[in-house]
């Protein structure tokens, strides 16, 4: 899976997204609810769905660490929601708070699933159940293959942006 | 004529330390098909569809003491040598055969540390990136004493 990669380049780009942000502003809160479309739409719902539905049933309810690892992704949603609920109210603060949060907790939650989960994972997986593993996640990749391209597309533009804003305050 | 290239250069192990102590008795064979080296195989074999497949470098089983308990069982076997077998491109187009054809489950590539082994590794990268599907890749590096030295999925 290299959907880490991708939300890693998001979370990269929280710190310019909530600098000067004003949610009153409608390309501002036009900018806030794509990126909570791509949070929910490939983080969530394409990534998390790929490690909740597919790869982490494999080892169980009982391991520990799965146990914090889902418990993280519940705590990404409820900050979602509440970035979204701060949207509504037009609450700029409120919404840079939380996604702030999202940043960090996601961030962490990356780390040890790359450093920790799944090079622990890869040992206690049979060659056999890997192929089939993989063969199960390519059909997922399949099924949301026009979000993987709109949410990608969405990440590379918004990195154009930011790297475009840096290169005219700095002429 | 011993040539400059380190998989050609004399090595003599007879003074190492082998484990005794393992339990008695025939290590059954786990080959499950014939044949197996690779000029001589169809990419597309019953044995082949489907299957976890398990692409060895001549010298790895000769090496390794648990090569067909740990590595061999249950998977669909193929051989060749990198550094002395001709005509290579034909592996590259079975290899490609085993992933789009036989659709096979996973790639399992064991090589010697020796430089010119590397090339199988490099050869099925290369039929396995042109290959329409993809299918996960292991490789495995041993060293001349039998030890594994590297496990990696790519």
């Amino acid at each position: 899976m290299d959907e880490h990669t991708v939300i890693k380049r998001l979370l990269a780009l929280i710190p310019r997204v909530t600098e000067d942000l004003n949610v009153t502003r409608p390309d501002d809160r036009k900018l806030i609810l794509e990126a909570v479309d791509f949070i929910r739409s490939y983080a969530d719902r394409f990534h998390h769905a790929k490690e909740e539905e597919i790869l982490f049933r494999e080892f169980g309810d009982d391991l520990e660490i799965l146990k914090s690892m889902l418990e993280e992704h519940r705590m990404g949603r409820g900050y979602v929601k509440s970035v979204l609920e701060a949207v509504e109210k037009g609450d700029t603060a409120s919404v840079s708070e939380h996604l702030t949060a999202y940043g960090r907790l996601l961030q962490g939650h990356i780390k040890k699933e790359d450093e920790i989960l799944y090079p622990w994972m890869d040992r206690n997986l049979s060659v056999a159940k890997v192929g089939e593993l993989f063969a199960r996640f390519a059909k997922t990749d399949e099924q949301f293959h026009d979000t993987v391209i709109t949410q990608k597309d969405f990440v590379r533009r918004l990195e154009e942006k930011f790297s475009h804003e840096e290169v005219t305050s700095n002429a | 004529m011993l040539s400059g290239c380190p998989g050609s250069k004399e090595a003599d192990f007879r003074t190492k330390d082998v484990q005794t102590d393992v339990p008695a008795g025939k290590v059954p064979s786990q080959l499950r098909q014939w044949p197996v080296q690779l000029h001589l195989v169809s990419p597309v074999a019953p044995y082949y569809q489907g299957a976890d497949v398990l692409l060895t470098a001549d010298c790895v089983a000769y090496a390794l003491g648990n090569y067909h308990t740990d590595y061999l069982k249950g998977k669909a076997l193929a051989i060749a040598c990198p550094k002395l077998d001709s005509g290579q491109e034909v592996y590259y187009e079975k290899i490609k055969s085993w992933i789009e054809d036989a659709k096979i489950n996973t790639l399992s590539i064991m090589i010697m540390q020796v430089p010119c082994c590397s090339g199988l590794l490099k050869l099925a990268q290369r039929a396995a990136q042109d290959a329409s599907r993809k299918v996960p890749i292991k490789y495995t590096v041993v060293s001349m004493q039998g030890e594994v030295l590297k496990e990696e999925w790519l």
